[in-house]
């Protein structure tokens, strides 16, 4: 038989292992929208369980209980297998109620940082109360074996494929099926709409996560006889399992199943290979499968994850722009100072490793605080700088260079190695967006470990040794013989850490910040407002691999030699959650992230005051579940309240003669520049837009004459928004649009604003975390060539938005962020504006008022085209209306002779609307 | 954060204690008590000299492995050597413990304790973080000694001192190989750098030696089912495995070689415990060969001293497979200076254990000698002995039958 074909009927065990967690993953997330990567551990659990059961015992795994209670006799299968489920699902709903629940309306990157929590958490507790002894299980499955060619194949391997198939299988019918499933698929739809139809989300929900961790639990059990039971154990799968939920896009359990099961095959089939081909490295090539599968997936389909009906109103945690840089700067690096000054031997060396971690939170602070890219590879790429600093600093691996480069230089050069690699873990990004990036940073982190770190053809066992920096005879070794660490060296990383501090806090302040912060908050809307999304995101990817390259290089200094076992998968792991603990969103967060770090200040006293140093994994995953739930902002995030409180009451005192003086400017008017004869602004020929089989927009043309206002109206799914998002070209059409002449065929969303097409959304997409000034500011980017950017205080004053310029957006009602939307988009100097229900949400004064404001700016020589609901605001504003239903255009004139048409009150505004419209 | 970690620790190539047949009869203390004859602890002799102050660093309980009870039987046999031995040259032992939690920032962190404690050695028994201690002890002058490494930066440190051969796991085979006539030897190993670093840069020029073919076989201790990679092994003609992992990786690879039918030879040389792995597959151990420099025959002196010294000074110890360590690096240090009167400071140390005037019973070792200085392995000059046992399990994972293999042929550079 042919050698092939036997390794992948043998890779059919460990694919189905794959499978069976990557099915749990997809059952979560179409239950609860969170890509749980505890699901390894939850499956574990409901194996030690299991285990456990057999011997006729429960396990306890938790803290000041005994490990065991007695049950009695050992317990058969079924008995043992039920109750393992049964208290698994328990555990599902404690989960649920206890950390899921509140975390309902945050985004799915915060569920999943959650998860992570769980996962570290669940882990230290069976390593702690467990014990590291490997458990065996007996095989459930019938053991005998077949026979094929030479080659023996056990039974109960093809049985589990099998059984973890039918699993998928049954759990796709009941969910496509029974009511129950039909309920979960609309809540998961709509929670306003499963709400009205009288379902409790709530319950579904409830009912849901015990089901997904039945479901971990069953797939455990399953595990269990063909890996044996560690602490560790299932944590390392989650990587391939992740991969092959990818492959069915979180949504289809049966792909997910297939696609685990087939990167257990090729996994067997390179363990083949390996040996027969020469080329191929000796280590990694199991860990790139699922990395090579992740990106193939993500890049051709370049979809985001099905996203659930939910409305999502807390952020990442606020990321202000900083007030002072200096004053905070010079004290914290004075206290620094006399502390490192003050404190011996272990605890210096604690501090000096929180500095050297704090400089690789503030890398995580501008990829992920800032830029919202979730990057779980931050401390890989820290890795990748000191593995390349080794070589830069003893020269000996450089035989034609055959020198070493000198202190300053090489941890810069190592840093921009580590730049390169960054970038190359961002790309994938650039296609995709929210937490597949962190799934993909996560298959790169393991990938390059495996390939690079752990590669004995690469990297010596006993690390790569690294030569202490020296700069102008000047000697900043952290060890001279048994002094360690040196205060020269000390003082050497704390400036590093300042530098980067200030220059990660002018960042934020700078134009580049406010455009992070608009791709974090959100992408179309920034590539609304002229962001080039793709820059901005690699410029993060390359800032945050630079910093990071920066920290591993001083952690190289620092240890003298470099070993994978600084820069691991897991203990990335850790360090995301510290950061995140320490706060994610700012420079003061990232600082104190690294006096949580391993091996820094909070650790040591942990293990060495405390004498709890085996619980520090736990704490720290308890400190992240309480961080994500409680405290986004971070968990000093108190403390800046505290001071954000002080600083408004030294505001107050200020404020009132300011607030008069803005008020009283009065909004500037200029001559009417109304419609230049036969000028037009914008025109459409015959604009369709598809998807798939339905057509949204049909065969449209429309003009829009410069300098007037132009309406669209129609009902709901008539295609009004796919058409304006045609023009500012978010989805793909045929057909032709100009604008002012020139075809804008090609041109990308940012382009297009950069031609002259601004633009709101229907939800004013704003960046809360920023002030109205700053997200004003975000839309000058779309000024360009000719076109100078407005200036902002004209800006400003017309919409009357002087008085809360410098007020975060969050703070404001709905009225005056749909301003400042508008302001963002005026503040480029486009040719034409395009609305979308601009009056939405404001009341009839709010919406009057709005409707003067925008009469002025087109009197100002902007041309308008607007859709909204509000008839009375349409009609009184618009110069000209369009009707589009189905995607067509139905009719087409002045408000009055809309208002008239019959048909259009027919087809469309019925007539009790059409009475309305008339009076 | 450490779960990854302990792959390098547990798996460094070398058996900790293969046999740990006498652990499962500790767990009834009554049992251990009227068993274990403490007179061969010998007569009270007392140190009673100014105290010699002696780093002991171990990784501790960590959410990989519990190495705690390391520090508990090296502290246990100090007390022993103090009390009965009359320490070194009178000279009482004071132990510095420190556990580096299995991070390289708390081996560095120990290191510095050692530097701020003014230690006069630093022993490792074992530890996954041994590189960061040793570069953290770097130009200290302190000297180190361990029981088991296959660090290249440790075996040929001139401050280092390492007890047993931590080659002779690889070395072991070939000579078995060799005795048994088998042509050829797959290593089926856990891939991370402290296991697949020296077996990629030793095995060679060994099996070369030996005459024997080998296939090295790498598993990623991220793949979930090792079938695919043994069933490899046995299509390409391996007619002795050699497994080196961890307890689940040696379970793992086991169970698969019984499931495909491999008939050859297996032999276990990894850090598990095969005791543990006998519990995970019932009867399934019997007849695999074990390589350990540690014998675990309850008529061995050293295994009687061994049961006495933690029945009087660790009488609660928790037990695990690498426990055994702590004694032999600590009573191993003190033999091999028993007489060296002038040796009491670092300096002093390092050349009396840098010269042993011949060679002594290595603790636990079965017959197995070392003699520090005497570099037998000549491109390994730190390590102070060459032999190594191989004894064959039976069905609880208890070894029998050990015997002296000598690999020091294989280990010598052309």
């Amino acid at each position: 038989m042919d050698q092939h074909l036997i390794f992948l009927v043998l890779g059919l065990a460990g694919g189905a292992v794959y499978a069976a967690l990557a099915l749990t993953l997809v059952v979560t997330y179409r239950s609860s929208g969170v890509v749980n990567f505890a699901t390894g551990a939850m499956s574990l659990l409901g194996a030690y369980l299991y285990a456990f059961l057999r011997r006729g015992e429960l396990l306890l795994p938790l803290p000041f209980l005994p490990k065991t209670v007695d049950v009695g006799d050992p317990m058969g299968f079924w008995p043992a297998a039920l109750i393992s489920v049964a208290v698994c699902a328990l555990v599902g709903l404690f989960l649920y109620a206890a950390v899921f629940r509140r975390l309902h309306a945050a985004p799915v990157v915060a569920k999943a940082v959650a998860s992570i929590g769980l996962m570290v958490i669940f882990t230290g507790l069976f390593a702690l109360r467990v014990g590291t002894t490997a458990e065996q299980v007996r095989p459930i499955l019938p053991e005998g074996s077949w026979e094929l060619g030479e080659v023996r194949i056990s039974q109960d391997r093809v049985w589990f494929a099998v059984t973890v198939v039918a699993i998928a299988l049954g759990l796709t019918a009941v969910y496509r099926f029974t009511r129950f499933g039909l309920l979960t698929r609309a809540a998961a739809e709509t929670e306003k709409g499963a709400h009205v139809s009288g379902i409790s989300p709530d319950r579904i929900a409830a009912a849901n996560w015990m089901i997904s961790a039945a479901v971990a639990a069953v797939s455990g059990i399953l595990i269990a006889p063909i890996v044996p039971l560690t602490p560790f154990g299932y944590t390392f799968f989650i990587v391939p399992a992740l991969a092959a939920a990818v492959i069915g896009n979180f949504q289809h359990m049966i792909v997910a199943v297939a696609g685990g099961l087939a990167i257990g095959m090729v996994q067997s089939e390179l363990a083949y290979l390996n040996g027969e081909v020469s080329w191929l490295p000796t280590s990694g090539m199991a860990e790139l499968v699922p990395l090579l599968l992740i990106l193939i997936v993500f890049v051709a389909r370049a979809k985001p994850l099905p996203s659930r009906g939910v409305i999502i109103h807390r952020t990442l945690g606020r990321a202000p722009r900083p007030r002072l840089i200096a004053r905070p700067a010079l004290i914290a690096t004075a206290v620094a100072m006399i502390a490192l000054v003050a404190l011996q031997g272990p605890w210096r060396a604690a501090l000096v490793t929180s500095l050297i971690f704090g400089v690789l939170s503030l890398s995580l602070v501008v990829v992920t605080g800032y830029c919202g890219q979730v990057s779980l590879a931050q401390l890989t790429l820290a890795g990748v700088a000191g593995f390349l600093l080794a070589p830069l600093t003893t020269g000996w691996q450089l035989p034609l260079v055959g020198w070493s480069i000198p202190f300053p230089l090489a941890p810069i050069v190592a840093a921009l190695g580590a730049t390169v690699v960054g970038v190359l873990v961002g790309l994938p990004a650039l296609r995709i967006r929210g937490l597949p990036v962190a799934v993909v940073t996560l298959a790169f982190s393991v990938a390059i470990e495996a390939l690079w770190f752990h590669n004995p053809d690469l990297v010596g066992i006993a690390g790569e040794e690294v030569v202490g920096p020296e700069l102008f005879g000047l000697d900043l070794r952290a060890r001279v013989g048994a002094d360690f660490p040196r205060l020269s060296f000390a003082f050497l990383t704390l400036a590093v850490l300042v530098i980067v501090a200030v220059a990660v806090a002018r960042l934020r302040q700078s134009r580049l910040g406010s455009e992070m912060l608009a791709v974090r908050a959100n992408e179309r809307s920034a590539a609304g407002a002229g962001v080039d999304v793709v820059r901005v995101k690699v410029l993060a990817f390359a800032l945050g691999a630079f910093i990071a390259g920066l920290g591993g290089a001083m952690l190289a200094y620092f240890q003298g030699n470099v070993t994978f076992d600084a820069f691991t998968t897991v203990v990335g792991l850790v360090f995301f959650a510290t950061t995140y603990i320490g706060g994610v969103t700012r420079v003061s967060g990232g600082i104190a992230a690294g006096l949580l770090a391993a091996g820094g200040m909070m650790a040591t006293f942990w293990s060495n005051v405390l004498n709890l140093g085996e619980w520090y994994i736990v704490a720290a995953g308890l400190g992240l579940l309480f961080t994500v739930i409680r405290r986004p902002d971070g968990a000093f995030s108190p403390i800046y309240d505290w001071l954000d409180r002080r600083r408004l009451v030294a505001a107050a005192v200020e404020a009132p003669e300011r607030t008069e003086a803005s008020v009283s400017k009065p909004a500037p008017t200029r001559a009417r520049a109304r419609s230049v004869c036969g000028v037009v602004a914008l025109e459409t020929d015959e604009l369709r837009v598809a998807y798939g089989g339905m057509v949204a927009v049909d065969d449209v043309s429309l003009t829009v004459p410069h300098g007037t206002v132009v309406g669209l109206i129609g009902p709901n799914g008539a295609g009004k928004t796919t058409l304006v998002d045609a023009l500012s070209g978010f989805v793909p059409y045929s057909g032709n649009i100009h604008l002012g002449g020139h075809d804008l065929r090609g041109l990308k969303p940012h382009q297009r604003v950069r031609a002259g097409v601004g633009r709101t959304f229907q939800n004013p997409q704003l960046y809360d975390d920023l002030t109205v000034t700053e997200n004003v500011m975000v839309g000058r980017a779309g000024a360009s060539g000719e076109r100078s950017p407005r200036d902002l205080g004209d800006v400003l004053a017309s919409l009357d938005l002087a008085t809360v310029a410098d007020c975060p957006v969050g703070d404001l009602s709905q009225g005056r962020r749909q301003l400042v939307s508008i302001a963002r988009a005026l503040v480029g100097g486009p040719e034409i504006l395009l609305l979308d229900e601009p009056a939405g949400g404001l009341d009839t004064n709010e919406s009057m008022w709005l409707g003067e404001q925008l009469r002025h700016i087109c009197d100002n020589g902007v041309t308008i085209f607007l859709i909204d609901h509000d008839m009375h605001f349409v009609f009184n504003l618009c110069d000209s209306v369009y009707v589009l239903d189905f995607g067509k255009v139905i009719a087409h004139g002045a408000p009055a002779v809309i208002q008239a048409d019959p048909t259009v009150s027919a087809a469309y505004l019925g007539t009790t609307h059409a009475e309305q419209a008339r009076s | 954060m450490r779960w990854l970690l302990r792959a390098s620790i547990v798996v460094v190539l070398l058996t900790v204690n293969a046999c740990g047949g006498d652990e499962s009869g500790s767990e009834g203390s009554d049992d251990t008590e009227t068993t274990v004859d403490q007179s061969v602890l010998g007569p009270t002799n007392d140190a009673t000299g100014t105290p010699i102050k002696v780093g002991l660093i171990v990784d501790g309980k960590s959410d990989a492995m519990d190495s705690t009870s390391v520090l508990q039987s090296g502290e246990a046999t100090a007390e022993y050597v103090n009390e009965h031995l009359g320490g070194i040259n009178g000279h009482p032992i004071e132990i510095e413990p420190c556990e580096t939690g299995q991070t390289p920032a708390g081996a560095s962190t120990c290191a510095v304790q050692m530097l701020d404690a003014g230690v006069a050695t630093v022993i490792v028994p074992l530890s996954a973080q041994d590189n960061a201690v040793v570069n953290g002890l770097k130009d200290s002058g302190i000297p180190y000694v361990t029981y088991l490494t296959a660090n290249p930066a440790i075996v040929t440190s001139p401050n280092a001192f390492v007890l047993p051969n931590p080659f002779a796991a690889i070395a072991a085979p070939a000579a078995l190989a060799n005795e048994r006539g088998i042509d050829k030897v797959g290593l089926v190993v856990i891939d991370v750098p402290a296991t697949t670093g020296p077996i990629t840069a030793l095995a060679t020029p060994i099996f070369e030696k030996a005459g024997v073919e080998f296939d090295m076989i790498n598993v990623s201790p991220q793949v979930a089912d090792m079938t695919p990679q043994i069933q490899k092994a046995m299509s390409d003609g391996n007619e002795m495995l050699l497994v080196g992992g961890t307890d689940q990786f040696t379970v793992s690879a086991i169970k698969a070689m019984n499931q495909l039918g491999f008939e050859g030879d297996i032999v276990l040389a990894g850090g598990a415990s095969a005791e543990n792995v006998a519990e995970a597959l019932p009867g399934e151990l019997e007849g695999v060969t074990t390589v350990s420099p540690m014998t675990s025959d309850p008529a061995d002196p050293d295994v009687q001293l061994f049961e006495a010294v933690l029945a009087k000074y660790a009488p609660d110890i928790e037990r695990t497979g690498v426990t055994p360590n702590g004694f032999a690096a600590v009573l191993g240090f003190a033999r091999a200076l028993a007489g060296s009167t002038a040796a009491v400071d670092a300096a002093s140390i390092t050349t009396a254990l840098g010269s042993m005037p011949q060679p002594i019973d290595l603790p636990l070792g079965g017959g197995i000698t070392f003699q520090c200085g005497a570099k037998p392995i000549p491109f390994a000059p730190s390590i102070c002995s060459t032999d190594v046992l191989a004894g064959t399990l039976d069905a609880d994972g208890v070894g029998h039958d050990f015997e002296k293999v000598d690999v020091a042929p294989y280990l010598v550079s052309d």
